[in-house]
């Protein structure tokens, strides 16, 4: 069945808008920024003829909305001089209310512990444990192999494991 | 950590992505080592918690930038009008033909008579629009004057949209001229007698009829059909094929006041002809922005002492679903009633909507609205009329036309123009 690109999209949104949004967060740290980023990926996506893109979505918009985070990131990396735009930009330490349904200590624990990891460790990490994405596809979106991406899981975690408190892993967790 | 877990096979494994070969192995592992057994559970657990945590209550995206998204996606929509492959084959026509088509079509919306256009019109055959169709449309709940009945479907449907056409006006004229080459292109016309019939649109009292539940699937491929008769076929349309609610389409009102309930956002416009003061026409309008399919229902509460009656219809999009109540996503339904008040009456009455089972109502109340768009729609219901009747006071709708040309503001009120004076034209030479 072809699909107009209106509920081609309409579909698109429904299933990846939410996720895309924290995926993007995890770069930007900021939810408006990440808004932004998604909005971008889709716009994009409607310019895109939906049968080259249909079989791959997942992947295609992940890879798009990465791409798209970290422009934007390189972007304020050049802006760093500009000390009071830079300031205006900084995430209030007010909890927005879309934050605030978080168990904030616990996600701030994983937060502080993630920007620890290399950033391909923390990309795979998110994509795996966040977004669900099979290694194929995470390999698909960030461009590494699937056995790097393994790897980096792997390594990921074992550092995660040193770092986060130990009842993450034991049953009596208060998570 | 046990060591012998540190292998990123064993992670592999835990995460569903091992080879039969390596679940095997690691089970085997497994079941001879109680250590590493709580090792991996240990590791499960963790992964557990990453994942219970990493799970986000990530916000959606402002109902603005969803909407931009959408208007995107339409305006792509609307450059990819199905073109007939069987023809596009036989024909192999040459790149230029486009612009040729499009110069064509510019002769046409300027009621100009073309040398390039042959005396039955024959434009463009090979891009044939599938938009007009008949589907089934339903006013179901708004009240006729004989009581006890509902009026029944009323025509068709077709499926372009006032934003879609606002948006490529302004940005891209010239695939807007040859969008309209495209609407009037050679995909059969109904057969007038498989129509449904035309239903009457006597006025309500408002007191025997409070309250007009309003349609959500509309038809509006009349006024296709109208410019397919004039400006293809150069003669004036069957008058059965003639919708005069549907030619709304062609009359788009301002914004006017609005409200947003749920991700649902209504709006309306109340405004006068110059000739009558005790008539008024509102457009009400109803638009899901909220980025999904809503179940919605909307009914007119009628000033006391008044009359009124449903004069027009427009759909915004080709539905996606035939259930009465859903909205799919952006989807946007236009109704256009005429009120008859009482002198001195105050009283312009409500809009009550109903969304995911929660109620809301909004007064109405008096809006300005542009005089020229009145006008302009006024003399559409006479040609429509006129039509349907057999007979138009073609010198009396042609003055209007040329006072009305240099007032009216949108690309759908100048093409309605040019249609109408193309009929009246078709009149005269019979």
């Amino acid at each position: 069945m072809t699909l107009t690109q209106e509920q081609f999209i309409q579909a698109a949104l429904l299933e990846f808008e939410r996720p895309l949004v924290g995926y993007a967060y995890g770069f930007l740290r900021d939810w408006d920024r990440a808004r932004d980023v998604v909005q971008d990926t889709f716009i994009r996506l409607c310019q895109q003829d939906q049968a080259k893109v249909r079989d791959a979505l997942k992947t295609w918009l992940y890879t798009v909305c990465r791409n798209r985070a970290l422009d934007v990131l390189r972007k304020e990396a050049r802006m760093v001089e500009m000390d009071e735009q830079k300031l205006l930009r900084v995430p209030s330490e007010k909890p927005s209310p879309a934050q605030a349904f978080d168990s904030q200590e616990v996600r701030q624990k994983l937060d502080e512990a993630l920007e620890r990891l290399t950033p391909h460790q923390r990309d795979v990490i998110v994509l795996k444990f966040q977004q669900g994405l099979s290694y194929e596809e995470i390999s698909r979106v960030t461009g590494l192999s699937s056995g790097n991406v393994g790897f980096l899981l792997h390594h990921g975690l074992k550092r995660l494991r040193e770092w986060l408190p130990r009842e993450w892993s034991t049953p009596s967790t208060p998570l | 950590m046990n060591a012998e877990l540190d292998r990123p096979e064993w992670t592999t494994w835990l995460l569903g992505e091992a080879s039969t070969e390596e679940s095997r192995r690691c089970q085997e592992a497994l079941s001879e080592n109680t250590a590493l057994r709580d090792a991996v559970e240990e590791q499960r657990r963790l992964i557990a918690s990453i994942e219970k945590v990493l799970v986000t209550n990530a916000p959606l995206l402002h109902e603005m930038q969803r909407e931009r998204i959408y208007r995107m996606a339409r305006s792509v929509d609307v450059q990819q009008v199905p073109v007939h492959e069987s023809s596009r084959k036989k024909r192999h026509l040459p790149v230029w033909w486009g612009a040729a088509a499009a110069l064509i079509v510019i002769g046409f919306w300027l009621g100009l008579s073309h040398p390039l256009v042959a005396p039955k019109g024959n434009l463009t055959y090979e891009q044939v629009s599938k938009e007009i169709a008949l589907l089934p449309s339903s006013d179901q709940g708004f009240p006729r004057d004989n009581r006890n009945q509902v009026v029944t479907s009323t025509a068709v449907g077709g499926g372009d949209t006032l934003r879609r056409r606002d948006e490529m006006w302004q940005k891209r004229p010239a695939d807007f001229l040859r969008l309209v080459a495209q609407r009037v292109a050679a995909e059969p016309l109904p057969n007038p007698a498989e129509l449904p019939p035309r239903q009457p649109r006597n006025w309500l009292s408002a007191e025997q009829y409070p309250q007009a539940h309003l349609p959500i699937r509309v038809g509006q491929a009349s006024w296709q059909w109208t410019k397919r008769n004039v400006l293809e076929q150069q003669q004036k349309p069957h008058p059965s094929l003639v919708r005069v609610e549907e030619w709304i389409q062609a009359m788009p009102l301002g914004q006017g006041v609005h409200d947003t309930q749920e991700g649902i956002e209504i709006r309306y416009a109340w405004s006068s002809p110059a000739t009558d003061e005790s008539v008024r026409y509102l457009v009400l309008s109803m638009q899901n922005i909220s980025g999904k399919t809503q179940s919605v229902n909307w009914a007119f509460i009628a000033p006391r002492s008044s009359q009124y009656r449903l004069i027009g219809f427009d759909s915004s999009m080709s539905h996606t679903t035939q259930r009465n109540a859903a909205m799919a996503a952006g989807e946007k339904v236009q109704i256009m009633l005429a009120v008859a008040f009482q002198k001195g009456s105050q009283e312009l009455g409500a809009i009550s909507f109903r969304v995911s089972d929660r109620e809301f109502s909004h007064s109405l109340r008096e809006t300005s609205e542009d005089f020229a768009t009145v006008e302009y729609y006024l003399l559409l219901r006479e040609m429509a009329e006129g039509l349907v009747e057999g007979k138009m006071d073609r010198a009396r709708i042609m003055k209007q036309i040329l006072a009305l040309q240099s007032r009216v503001q949108t690309p759908e009120h100048l093409e309605g123009l040019m249609v109408m004076k193309r009929l009246c034209e078709i009149d005269a030479a019979r």
